[in-house]
């Protein structure tokens, strides 16, 4: 059902640094690697990834999991998953779970880990192109774009606690959690926010015409709408468990999320080490592959992630810094995979049209003199593509790498696209702006400290001027508070998230003229009707037609100062024995290439062990 | 008790002045999140950091005061409850890392100093300009590239074992560190040592005790060591004090879960109740050794007396 057959990047655009194939490669592994970077378990680069690192990112937190992005290697993999094993990742001890209850969890561990536990009402099949199937919706239908109708599953039931009972799954549970999100009040009545109440504040009518059946009616029509719903984040928790952890939500408890999926929790306790184990009654029979996880608690030190690695105490390793695993690699080239996973963490540079930047011109000249090329070379050792409005994460939608390197900004001739922004500087008397400070949050700046010189000079030696400099920011004391007014700083960092496939929604909350994200205060009616009518439409190819037309407005316009710049690639490790869940298996030395949008339950599902794999030779015994 | 009060003080201020605090940390920072703004203002207020400085410092010292040290936003557990829970690994750590360093430097000093300006001089000297000069971490991390590169033992990262429910684990966890560690610190003794036992050996009292026969053994561990202990000994003092303090990038290096790592990653976190109570405790662990110091330099010299 999917458009997108082919592999976006086989028409791809060159790197300085990778092959073409190369970069292919990489860029599908990638994918996985910041759902996974993001979520399950990275570090610092901001870095926590799709095996076993910590994902970097404007503050989001990100546990690394050995599990998100990985890949198998020999011809053990062409026989098929073996059952049983435990397989031990790694969660970062800089991350944070804030909140038991995934619906006010404003951090991203939570919702990782409800992917394990939990289920959707639907799933992505297929993350990268967004394909997607019935979780706990057996069927699903939309008439239309603003009207959902879910068949529920008969065959699920609760994890049987004390609080369950073991009672079953029904559209009723579905309705409540829709509900409560919505009305933003705990079942005392006590108003909280909650994190996506916006979100679903926009479904206007809620019904249930019988028990295992539910309806969902939007006050607008929304085509992105089951995107959101197949989202890592969208995972439906036990009501029960819920409403008795309301109070003390943050202390963390196994009880608090009783199971509908793949494992149940048996360890979950600040501190400790995290623990998954299969649940017996998992209505997808035969599903998981794995007995067990464990996800102890190291600190993002690669000293101890090495070690635990090379010895096998953790099956899987990923490094902000992409040459230590690959030394890691090398070091055992017969025994180990490697895989690379794009990082969701889009870096952009935003450039403020409220105040300096207020002729259009500006923006294009500085959106087409950054060196998106030179940056990814020169931060991420060449591991990295150039991203348009939409990034090359989100494949189906984004403009062609063919198109894109005709466009100002893109060129792989870059004298062009220096005289282009040398002439829009100056006819717009860019030099009458005077300094200009593009900032560096700290949370960039820790894992590459001298961004505060490469900016500037790269910008200068573009436009030939001298006026630029950059200074230090956080992103929680000058940015976000300065947003809604208007005021915010220019800045060079990563700002989003790539969360899905489907990116009309950011497009519509960034660019709209009737949006309350749009910062940039952007008003181009042509835009506004081409982002509505990509909105409302449930036709894929249309939608993707719409949103590559709307991309070209954007890039004619400089991105509005929300300049897009690209987004980088982890590489992890494993052992030949442990089978990582890939989008393509590395082989014959070749890498892999992870799932660029992170799905979240893919992992817990389709992780397996070879323990007859002569590289299981010497692992530790692991038990729960 | 001043002095409690002047770090107590200098501690919640400095913590006060860093940027970030643990609300943000825990509310992703999304741009496409239109509720950040209302979540972050929640979780201040559910933490009470919402309430002006002023009144936070009052609270602290009042807490202080009455041996309140706060609760981790974190963990939800007290500071002392969370000192309970990682002072353990750090005191074995610490201990062993004593161990190496005094069982290495001193015999090293002294000898170095009956030795002096013959190969053996030199030689000791040379390590111990070697320790004093090569970063911890650089040591550690050479150790450890070794152990991996020829499979010598296993360093049970994750498993975290301690001395007394698995001793030989615990050990090959801790050879590392304690021997990097060790070395490091013991390397200053020894030089301290080896000068003093120089300036003490040339004092009549020791040509008197040559004089009355006493062998040269005698003559240095009888009369010439214990007097050369005395700077050793404050030295000794703040080694005490760094083992409760934790060793911050030894326990991260090898995921050591004590007071270093712990004090480190609250501070990443901006979990600042613990951090700000541990840091008193060490502060006052500090000034207690510095005051058993004064007290062992009384017994150790004759000649110094307090009244």
């Amino acid at each position: 059902m999917s458009v997108f057959g082919d592999n976006y990047w086989l028409r791809d655009a060159p790197s300085r640094r990778l092959s073409r194939r190369g970069f292919v490669r990489g860029a599908v592994v990638g994918g996985a690697g910041l759902a996974a970077a993001a979520l399950v378990g990275c570090g610092g680069d901001d870095e926590t990834a799709a095996t076993a690192t910590a994902a970097p990112s404007g503050g989001t937190a990100a546990p690394a999991s050995t599990a998100a992005a990985t890949a198998a290697p020999t011809e053990a993999a062409a026989m098929g998953p073996v059952p049983g094993g435990i397989s031990r990742g790694v969660f970062l001890g800089g991350n944070v779970f804030d909140s038991v209850d995934v619906h006010r969890a404003f951090g991203d561990p939570t919702s990782w880990l409800s992917n394990y536990v939990l289920n959707k009402i639907v799933r992505y099949s297929n993350p990268d192109t967004g394909e997607i199937e019935g979780d706990l919706a057996e069927t699903y239908e939309a008439p239309d774009a603003a009207n959902y109708v879910f068949k529920i599953r008969r065959d699920v039931k609760w994890q049987d606690t004390p609080l369950t009972g073991g009672r079953p799954f029904t559209a009723e549970d579905v309705k409540w959690a829709w509900e409560r999100q919505a009305a933003g009040k705990l079942a005392d009545g006590t108003e909280t926010p909650f994190r996506f109440q916006t979100f679903y504040k926009s479904l206007a009518k809620i019904e249930m015409p019988d028990e295992f059946t539910i309806t969902a009616q939007l006050a607008a029509p929304n085509g992105a709408f089951l995107d959101r719903l197949s989202a890592y984040f969208s995972t439906i928790p036990n009501r029960e468990a819920a409403e008795k952890f309301e109070v003390d939500h943050r202390t963390l408890d196994e009880a608090a999320m009783p199971a509908t999926g793949a494992y149940t929790l048996k360890q979950w306790r600040s501190g400790e080490e995290i623990k998954f184990q299969k649940n017996p009654n998992n209505f997808r029979k035969g599903e998981p592959n794995l007995d067990g996880w464990i996800y102890p608690i190291l600190f993002e030190d690669p000293n101890a992630h090495r070690v635990a690695f090379e010895q096998k105490q953790v099956d899987g390793f990923s490094s902000p810094d992409p040459s230590l695993t690959k030394s890691i690699i090398d070091a055992h080239s017969t025994e180990m995979w490697e895989v690379l996973t794009g990082v969701a963490n889009t870096v952009y540079m935003h450039l403020n049209m409220n105040q300096q930047f207020k002729d259009v011109r500006l923006v294009h000249a500085m959106h087409t003199a950054f060196d998106r090329r030179a940056m990814i070379q020169t931060f991420h050792q060449g591991l990295g593509q150039v991203s348009g409005p939409v990034t090359w994460l989100q494949e189906g939608y984004a403009i062609t790498p063919e198109e894109l390197v005709q466009m100002d900004g893109y060129r792989a001739d870059r004298e062009a696209d220096i005289k282009v922004a040398r002439d829009l500087w100056a006819a717009a008397g860019g030099a009458g702006l005077g300094e200009i400070d593009i900032k560096i949050p700290d949370t960039w700046l820790g894992p590459w400290p001298d961004t505060t010189q490469v900016i500037p000079t790269m910008l200068n030696e573009a436009l030939g001027v001298t006026q630029f400099k950059s200074t230090r920011t956080t992103y929680n004391d000058e940015i976000i508070p300065n947003l809604s007014n208007g005021t915010f700083p220019n800045w060079f960092a990563w700002t989003s998230q790539v969360t899905g496939p489907d990116p009309r929604s950011g497009m519509q909350q960034g660019f709209h003229s009737a949006s309350t994200t749009n910062f940039q205060h952007v008003n181009n009616p042509d835009l506004d009707k081409l982002l509505e009518d990509a909105l409302v439409t449930t036709d894929l190819p249309e939608a993707v037609d719409l949103s590559r037309k709307a991309q070209r407005i954007i890039l004619e316009n400089g991105q509005y100062g929300n300049v897009v710049l690209y987004n980088y690639i982890s590489r992890s490790a494993g052992w030949n024995y442990y089978h990582p869940n890939v989008k393509t298996a590395p082989m014959n030395g070749e890498p892999g290439a992870g799932y660029n949008i992170f799905p979240g339950h893919l992992a817990p599902r389709n992780v397996w062990l070879d323990q007859k794999d002569p590289s299981f030779a010497g692992r530790p015994s692991i038990t729960l | 008790m001043v002095v409690l009060w002047v770090v107590a003080s200098l501690v919640f201020f400095s913590t006060s002045l860093l940027p970030g605090d643990f609300a943000q940390r825990t509310v992703a920072t999304n741009l496409e999140l239109a509720d950040y703004s209302e979540a972050l203002k929640e979780a201040r207020r559910l933490l009470g950091l919402d309430k002006p400085v002023w009144e936070r410092y009052a609270t602290f010292i009042t807490n202080t005061a009455m041996l309140d040290l706060g609760t981790s936003y974190d963990s939800r557990r007290t500071t002392w409850v969370e000192l309970g829970r990682h002072l353990p690994p750090t005191l074995e750590l610490g201990a062993l890392i004593t161990l190496v360093a005094f069982s290495v430097s001193i015999p090293v000093g002294v000898l170095s100093a009956v030795k002096q300006n013959t190969w053996v001089d030199y030689v000791l000297r040379t390590f111990a300009i070697l320790g004093v000069a090569t970063p911890v971490f650089f040591l550690a991390i050479l150790m450890t590239l070794v152990v991996l590169k020829f499979d010598l033992f296993r360093i049970d990262i994750v498993g975290s074992p301690h001395l007394w429910d698995d001793p030989a684990g615990a050990l090959k966890l801790y050879s590392i560190p304690a021997i990097s560690g060790g070395i490091s610190g013991g390397a200053g003794i020894m030089r301290i040592l080896r000068s003093q036992m120089l300036e003490v050996m040339r004092n009549d009292y020791i040509r008197t005790a040559r004089a009355k026969g006493l062998n040269d053994r005698t003559v240095w561990v009888r009369h010439a060591m214990k007097n050369a202990m005395l700077p050793v000994l404050t030295v000794m003092g703040f080694t005490i004090a760094g083992i409760v303090s934790g060793q911050i990038i030894l326990e991260n290096m090898f995921n050591i879960d004590g007071v270093g790592r712990y004090l480190f990653t609250r501070l990443l976190i901006r979990d600042f109740p613990p951090f700000q109570g541990i840091v008193l405790v060490i502060a006052a662990v500090i000034v207690t050794t510095n005051l058993l110091v004064d007290i062992a330099y009384a017994w150790l010299d004759p000649r110094i007396r307090y009244t």
